[in-house]
């Protein structure tokens, strides 16, 4: 909570800002921190923004290049993913021994969770397609296609990296007619092959509709290189979950029984009915050394105005 | 052809909570050679999208929002790691204990407040507010001094109020902090990953075991507790102590000293003797032959001819050569396995 911290924010937008970015139950999406390395090619290049595209407006490009090597140094990527608020990062770089270079990764609390590298092949950016492109912001469908992405532990991970990229923002409900975009992961000898696909629906004779697709871009294989998984207790801390209040349901009781009554069974316990107390005796209060044991007469009770009666008497 | 991908192998699983449908199908080798790859590509895309928007048509129930049709989306059934922790329970305040206890609960405020001086609704905060600071005329209290500001002593009540509050609120934060809550953010940017107190002590303890003392001459940190040294390599024997127990030893020592001595064939005199024999007995040629040269290994075995020596005198020579040397390392080795097991006056774990 802002009012948590010791320093309080002085502005409206202050107090929004760190609102934002404290832990919460249900979180924000997730965004991408787009980083160049100290070289890129054209492809790589235009390979990460069109990643940007995708990601919008959930991602930030940082314009400067950064000489960095995330697999020897991954401090410069954790700190900006501190300043930025960004979970996920996407990392472009070409050398001759790398080149078209893609490190995608993630984040956990700001500490590297896991990254994975990849040589970008076969790259057609987006503006090759002459097809309209989905609105910002669209939830995409995603297809993972081969039998590795169940099997392998590596491309399982591969996998779950990159539901978390391309999963979009996390919609209660979504309208049926908004189901524009599908990304379409396939794994075909060593290489992962990324196809995006705009969705078209038209009547078919059924409820169901007829799906056509047209290749919107962008197109690119993946070929794994390099990676650094998370560990099983890093995952495991990263995947827990906290206890959503549930409404819990209370024994013995029915809240409605069809007539708007709120029944319930009281469980007293053992009751001694003789020695109930049903109502407060002021005259059973008196100690019972007021009585007189001989003659079985109460002994009044004294009071500072007998003083004065007493006196007048005499 | 795109269709026997599908409909043949393993029917695809689905997670609607992510639009996600998983074909566990290998691709067709055969169409994923050249120009045929993007058709064919393309074609299965279409086959799992088709697939997936079914099932999202059928099982997910249509409702309608205002003009749109929608679909509520189940909870995503693949476990995806959080972007931050879960959020700690914050310990009530002192206040909120209070309240707590006596049942005392928040009366919500109605936001026009009645002015008496200017006799109208006034907002309770905001613009336009009744501020008593920016009254322009104050009545001085009987009871009070003529000659006090009252002015300046409204603004020094709310200074005291102001700074009671701020007080208050960072002894509520250090309580918190106490009690076993998080650091609370500084700043958006700053903070770095703090410790528990149980990740910290862990910490400790592997720093110090990780010199060579295993952390014996290690300053003690307060509130440590010191228990027994894990991995403690080199046990000594105190200096005092059982007399008998050290001259044991010491006998220990003598006698596996003298064991060495009883091996009745000593090969390296035996070696020697024969060397001595040969330089005295043989020509110049031999002599030069017999002395002792570093030999290489690689040549440990070849026989060579040098200065007109018959082959077998060679042979002769050059298996002497290997035998002294086997002598000479065999010593060697045999010293060093007497000082690897001789005793000290610890014993080795």
């Amino acid at each position: 909570m802002a009012s948590n911290s010791v320093i309080k924010p002085k502005t409206q937008a202050g107090k929004r800002a760190l609102a934002r970015r404290e832990e919460k139950v249900i979180e924000n999406t997730k965004s991408c921190l787009l980083i160049r390395g100290g070289n890129t090619s054209e492809a790589i290049g235009s390979c990460l923004k069109d990643l940007y595209s995708l990601k919008k407006p959930h991602a930030l490009m940082l314009k400067r290049r950064n000489p960095i090597l995330p697999f020897e140094e991954i401090s410069f990527v954790e700190k900006m993913s501190r300043k930025y608020d960004c979970s996920l990062f996407a990392f472009a770089s070409h050398s001759k021994k790398r080149p078209n270079n893609l490190v995608l990764g993630r984040l956990f609390n700001y500490q590297l969770l896991d990254m994975i590298e990849f040589g970008v092949e076969g790259y057609q950016p987006l503006c090759t397609f002459p097809v309209a492109k989905v609105p910002v912001g669209t939830k995409p469908c995603l297809s993972f296609q081969g039998e590795e992405f169940d099997s392998d532990p590596t491309l399982m991970a591969i996998k779950n990296l990159l539901l978390d990229m391309f999963q979009g923002p996390r919609v209660e409900k979504i309208r049926l007619q908004g189901l524009e975009q599908l990304i379409q992961f396939s794994y075909c000898d060593g290489q992962i092959l990324v196809r995006s696909y705009r969705i078209l629906l038209k009547s078919s004779g059924s409820k169901i509709p007829r799906v056509e697709l047209s290749e919107m871009g962008p197109r690119f294989g993946l070929r794994l290189r390099r990676h650094k998984l998370a560990t099983p207790e890093q995952s495991k801390q990263a995947r827990r979950q906290p206890k959503v209040a549930t409404i819990k349901k209370i024994k013995n009781i029915v809240p409605d029984d069809g007539l708007g009554n709120r029944l319930g069974r009281v469980h007293v316990g053992r009751q001694e009915l003789d020695k109930l107390q049903t109502r407060k005796v002021k005259a059973l209060k008196r100690p019972r050394e007021d009585f007189n044991a001989a003659d079985g007469k109460k002994i009044k009770k004294r009071r500072l105005s007998d003083n004065k009666k007493r006196k007048n008497k005499e | 052809h795109a269709m026997s991908v599908l409909a043949t192998s393993v029917p695809p699983t689905f997670d609607l909570g992510l639009l996600l449908i998983n074909n566990p199908n290998p691709l067709d080798p055969a169409s994923t050679r050249g120009p045929e790859l993007e058709p064919y590509l393309a074609a299965v895309a279409r086959e799992n999208a088709q697939s997936l928007l079914s099932e999202i048509w059928q099982r997910l129930p249509a409702e309608r929002v205002e003009d749109a049709v929608v679909a509520p989306l189940p909870p995503p059934s693949t476990p995806l790691p959080r972007e931050k922790p879960p959020p700690k329970p914050k310990p009530p305040s002192r206040w909120e204990e209070f309240a707590r206890l006596k049942s005392i609960r928040r009366n919500k405020k109605e936001q026009a407040v009645w002015d008496e001086a200017t006799g109208e609704w006034r907002p309770r905060w905001g613009y336009g507010r009744a501020d008593p600071s920016k009254e322009w005329l104050l009545e001085v209290p009987a009871s009070a001094d003529p000659n006090e500001d009252q002015f300046g002593r409204l603004k020094k009540e709310k200074k005291e109020r102001v700074a009671k509050n701020e007080l208050q609120r960072l002894k509520n934060i250090s309580r918190n902090m106490r009690l076993g809550g998080t650091l609370p953010a500084l700043s958006a940017g700053g903070g770095g990953a703090t410790s528990s107190s149980k990740e910290l002590k862990r910490a400790l303890v592997v720093a110090k075991r990780s010199d060579a003392s295993v952390g014996q001459f290690s300053a003690k940190v307060g509130g440590e507790k010191v228990g027994h040294l894990q991995g403690r390599r080199r046990h000594f024997l105190p200096n005092t102590g059982s007399l008998t127990a050290e001259r044991g030893i010491q006998e220990q020592v003598l006698k596996e000293l003298a064991a060495r001595r009883t091996d009745p064939l000593n090969t390296e005199r035996a070696v020697n003797r024969l060397q001595q024999q040969r330089e005295q007995s043989g020509d110049a040629a031999n002599a030069v032959n017999g002395r002792r040269r570093p030999q290489k290994k690689k040549t440990a075995g070849k026989v060579s001819t040098e200065g007109g020596k018959s082959r077998r005198q060679n042979a002769r020579d050059s298996k002497s050569r290997k035998y002294k040397k086997a002598a000479a390392s065999g010593r060697a080795n045999q010293k060093m396995k007497s000082l690897m097991k001789s005793k000290t006056l610890g014993k080795r774990k």
